[in-house]
């Protein structure tokens, strides 16, 4: 008795024998073709991107000059300017910063301000969250730069935070 | 059609197919190993920590020699960079596309010209009263 064990796959017709002995291209082959096209574009553009997708990372950079514009916002010719303890002081006109950019929520900045070892005034702005990832570590988390001043009496405690990856291509 | 005409033209339509392929797979090569993307990310990240940083009342000359060379080997011809006063955003375009755009914080104004023949960027930093 003849047992006939062929099993039928999807690729059977284009690995067929009557197929493997003929020479010419067909066009029943054209899909084949385009699907060999697409494994060999996709392992040749995943291979690309391994090798050739660097980011400038300038977040550390962006942070500290957040924290260098929010010092020269309070401190003005050596001393601390009058209107900061009022309750219309405005730090991003004071310290050039764009409110609207900050608010895009890839920065953070927040400023203590202790007289006798008590906050006295607050303020802070764009991504809260920044301030507890701050104190993680992590490839993805914003770069944080924290300095204290000391000046008419008066500490004041600067952290500036940045995830700012740029707009992309 | 003979059989032999038949033959002829599939193997036509299959070197066709495969011609377009490698072109395609070449130009996608070669455009993303000349580091062009790259260099419009650096440019574009370096202006904007120098206009993070700039304060009003500055003037700001940068040598773009490099850059224009990396975008004359790419037949670029337009504009290398602009800037948008009232989004805060730097663009960088080295190749033809949407090039690197940045946002900086600094609140200013600036106004900005590039003298073609030196290939010299000017910057001059103002105050935005807006």
């Amino acid at each position: 008795m003849k047992i006939n064990t062929t099993i039928k796959t999807p690729f059977s017709s284009i690995y067929s024998r009557e197929r493997m002995n003929k020479k010419a291209f067909r066009y029943a082959d054209i899909p084949m073709v385009f699907l060999c096209f697409l494994v060999i574009g996709v392992g040749i553009a995943i291979g690309m991107y391994v090798f050739f997708s660097y980011t400038v990372d300038v977040r550390g950079l962006e942070a500290q000059i957040l924290g260098e514009k929010l010092v020269n916002g309070l401190v003005d010719q050596g001393h601390l300017r009058d209107n900061v303890l009022t309750n219309n002081f405005n730090i991003y006109h004071e310290a050039h910063i764009s409110k609207k950019i900050i608010d895009q929520n890839e920065h953070y900045f927040s400023l203590d301000i202790i007289k006798n070892g008590e906050i006295i005034k607050n303020i802070d702005g764009g991504n809260r969250e920044y301030k507890v990832l701050c104190h993680l570590s992590g490839e993805k988390l914003p770069r944080c730069f924290s300095q204290s001043i000391k000046i008419d009496g008066y500490t004041i405690n600067i952290l500036s935070a940045s995830n700012y990856q740029g707009a992309g291509v | 059609m003979k059989k032999s005409e038949t033959l002829l033209m599939e193997y036509l339509v299959f070197i066709l197919l495969v011609l377009i392929f490698i072109v395609g797979v070449t130009s996608s090569v070669i455009r993303v190993t000349n580091n062009t993307a790259i260099h419009e990310q650096i440019l574009a990240k370096q202006l904007m920590l120098l206009t993070n940083k700039a304060e009003p009342g500055m003037t700001i000359k940068i040598d773009l020699t490099h850059y224009y060379n990396i975008a004359a080997k790419n037949k670029f011809r337009e504009s290398v960079i602009s800037f948008d006063n009232s989004a805060k955003q730097l663009t960088v375009r080295l190749i033809d596309g949407k090039g690197y755009s940045a946002n900086y914080f600094n609140d200013v104004l600036i106004a900005w010209n590039i003298d073609r023949d030196k290939r010299i960027l000017i910057m001059e930093i103002g105050i935005d009263e807006n």
